[in-house]
């Protein structure tokens, strides 16, 4: 049949292509599934075995063309079959290297914001330091500026009977209208470091939520991936049917009573 | 099972000692050191990621696993080394199944398998090996191992089949009906015995220097011969720390000699108390198998010894011996009629 042969070779060209070894062990390949032209060769005499007992054997010049014919699609569809179970296999190894990486971030990163966590907890605020801005001087100065007018314009100081006591009664109404604002400060600036404190665990431990949540989420497809890569689809059978002892071996008959043996010594062993 | 429409999946096992082979109608054929190990505790199962291991690669991780060899002299039971029973019982369990997976079986496919055991198994051991194989497979069947390699090689009539392995050397006598208890003798001085014999030579010819059976046993395994003349065989073995070489060609072939007495006894009483008519023809057929018939030169040897003491006879090495078991099995399975596998399933 050499239409035959043409044609598989044509389909075997078709579906496949030259690389080299060290090409496969660049892209990471440790092992790869080889198909041996031994075994396409089995695959296509199966084939053709199968479709000829299928048929009469004296066939006709139609009939053969048939046979051919079916012969070829037979190899295809095998052929393709294979294919696609090595392209499903390569795209979920693929995904599941993605997945891995992802996973070693989010760990990394995980790790990274409970340190930060950690150590926002240790933080001790000082409530005795008082801390201001730039802004936060002018502020003050403005506001002593104006306690300053104050006490002058409300009489509260009295200027009539001897300067130097007026001085040193207004010298210490300012000590104590300075000091009162700036415990105000404090309180104001404590109160602020203790609710950015606050907000800044609230939002770590938001973080460490979401990502912990994010990582389950990873190990979880991980998991159901590894699941699916683990299931090899395995390798086909050469055969599609029961088979049983070839009646054209002259050995057939003794070959039935060893069978029929070996099966009865196994029924004895499930009683 | 409805859903097992692709194909029907053959598998020949030989389930032995020290190596269980699978041979499959799928063209994938296999061999494993029959020892499986399990992760010693929580941090080394972490660490190997995997509930057990096999073979070579349990051998590999001894430090982090313990190991079971399950099927020690061909039976599954509790060792000297303190494993129990059912722990034996799981391993034997756990390298079935994973035998199985080496044939890499498709899930829409059906499953039929027979398997060859020691002769030694037990009633007991036989059951839980089919137990083991069913949970995975869809029918299974056991049979003797000799008569799994006969079978393959079509040699049913007036055969004799030698099978070395490591614990035992089993011989069994094929006349065209099932061998029973009489047309087998099993010896046991087969692997592990020559690699004794061997260890305790070497110690004496090569004295100061460090080794261990499993070296000797490794060393075996590449230089093992009994010829009258060979290439010198050469260890390297250190002493104090100096990689020191030996001669060691005598005493290879010494230890490695010393299977073929005992076998060609064996021989003669399976012979001598045939029907005389076919003892000539049983003398001309003997097959020679299993692993340990890989030392070069044995079936010569053994045939010299035969023609001293039976006067005459002639030994047939099978091909890959490593797999004639588990191909002789997958013929087995092949072969079968499908009525027998329901009835089993
Ligand atoms: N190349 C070799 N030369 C000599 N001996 C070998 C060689 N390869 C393996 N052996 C020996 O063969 C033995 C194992 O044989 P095999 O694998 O057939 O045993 P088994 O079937 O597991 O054992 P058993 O028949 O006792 O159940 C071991 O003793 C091993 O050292």
């Amino acid at each position: 049949m050499p239409k035959l042969h043409t044609q598989v070779l044509q389909a075997i060209r078709d579906h496949s292509f030259r690389v080299s070894v060290r090409k496969l062990k660049q892209q990471g390949h440790r092992r790869i599934t080889a198909l041996r032209l031994q075994d396409i060769q089995q695959l296509i005499s199966e084939a053709v075995e199968r479709v000829l007992t299928e048929r009469d054997l004296t066939l006709d010049k139609r009939e053969r063309v048939g046979v051919e014919r079916e012969v070829h699609e037979e190899f295809q569809r095998l052929l393709a079959e294979h294919q696609r179970v090595l392209k499903d296999h390569e795209s979920v190894t693929h995904k599941f290297a993605d997945l891995q990486q992802r996973y070693g971030l989010l760990q990394e990163e995980l790790l990274q914001q409970q340190v930060l966590l950690e150590a926002e907890r240790k933080r001790e605020l000082d409530a005795d330091s008082l801390t201001l801005s730039k802004e936060g001087l002018v502020d003050v100065g403005t506001r002593i500026r104006e306690a300053v007018h104050l006490v002058l314009s409300s009489g509260g100081v009295d200027f009539t009977n001897g300067t130097a006591d007026k001085l040193s009664q207004l010298e210490t109404r300012i000590v104590d209208v300075t000091s009162q604002i700036l415990e105000h400060e404090r309180l104001v600036g404590y109160e602020r470091d203790r609710h950015d404190h606050d907000d800044r665990i609230e939002q770590l431990e938001r973080r460490i939520g979401k990502l912990r949540k994010h990582l389950a989420d990873t190990e979880d497809s991980l998991a159901k991936l590894a699941k699916v890569k683990g299931i090899d689809p395995g390798v086909s059978s050469i055969y599609r049917s029961i088979q049983g002892l070839d009646g054209a071996d002259p050995t057939a008959g003794k070959k039935k009573e060893f069978l029929k043996d070996i099966f009865d010594q196994n029924l004895a062993l499930r009683d | 099972m409805s859903d097992k429409d692709h194909g029907v999946l053959y598998i020949g096992m030989d389930l032995g000692t020290s190596r269980t082979s699978i041979s499959a109608s799928n063209g994938v054929r296999e061999t494993v050191e029959s020892f499986v190990g399990y992760p010693k505790d929580v941090v080394a199962r972490k660490m190997i990621g995997r509930e057990a291991l096999f073979g070579a690669e349990a051998l590999s991780k001894r430090l982090s696993v313990n190991i079971f060899k399950p099927l020690e002299k061909g039976v599954i039971k509790s060792t000297e080394d303190g494993a129990s029973i059912e722990e034996n019982m799981k391993a034997a369990r756990d390298l079935i199944q994973h035998a199985i997976s080496l044939a890499k079986p498709r899930k829409d496919e059906l499953i039929y398998a027979v398997i060859g055991a020691p002769a030694e198994a037990s009633i007991h051991n036989k059951k839980s090996i089919i137990d083991a194989a069913r949970e995975v497979i869809d029918s299974v069947m056991l049979c003797s191992e000799p008569f799994a390699v006969a079978y393959g090689l079509d040699m049913l009539d007036d055969t004799l089949v030698i099978d070395i392995g490591a614990g035992t050397v089993d011989l069994c006598r094929m006349h065209g009906t099932m061998p029973d208890a009489d047309d087998q003798v099993t010896l046991t001085t087969a692997g592990d015995y020559v690699d004794e014999q061997l260890y305790e030579l070497l110690k004496h010819r090569c004295e100061g220097a460090d080794f261990n059976l499993n070296m000797v046993k490794r060393f075996k395994e590449k230089h093992a011969f009994v010829t009258t003349a060979s290439e010198p065989v050469i260890a390297t073995f250190p002493v104090e720390g100096k990689p020191t070489q030996f001669d060691v060609t005598d005493e290879v072939r010494t230890a490695s000699r010393k299977m073929v007495p005992p076998i060609v006894d064996a021989l003669g009483k399976l012979i001598s108390s045939f029907d005389p008519e076919f003892q000539g023809r049983l003398r001309e057929r003997v097959l020679l198998g299993g692993g340990g018939s890989q030392v070069r030169g044995l079936d010569r040897a053994i045939e010299e010894v035969m023609a001293e003491r039976l006067g005459g006879g002639q030994v047939i090495k099978v091909e890959e011996p490593m797999y004639a078991g588990s191909n002789g099995a997958l013929k087995i399975a092949h072969d079968m009629p499908e009525e027998y596998w329901e009835k089993l399933k």
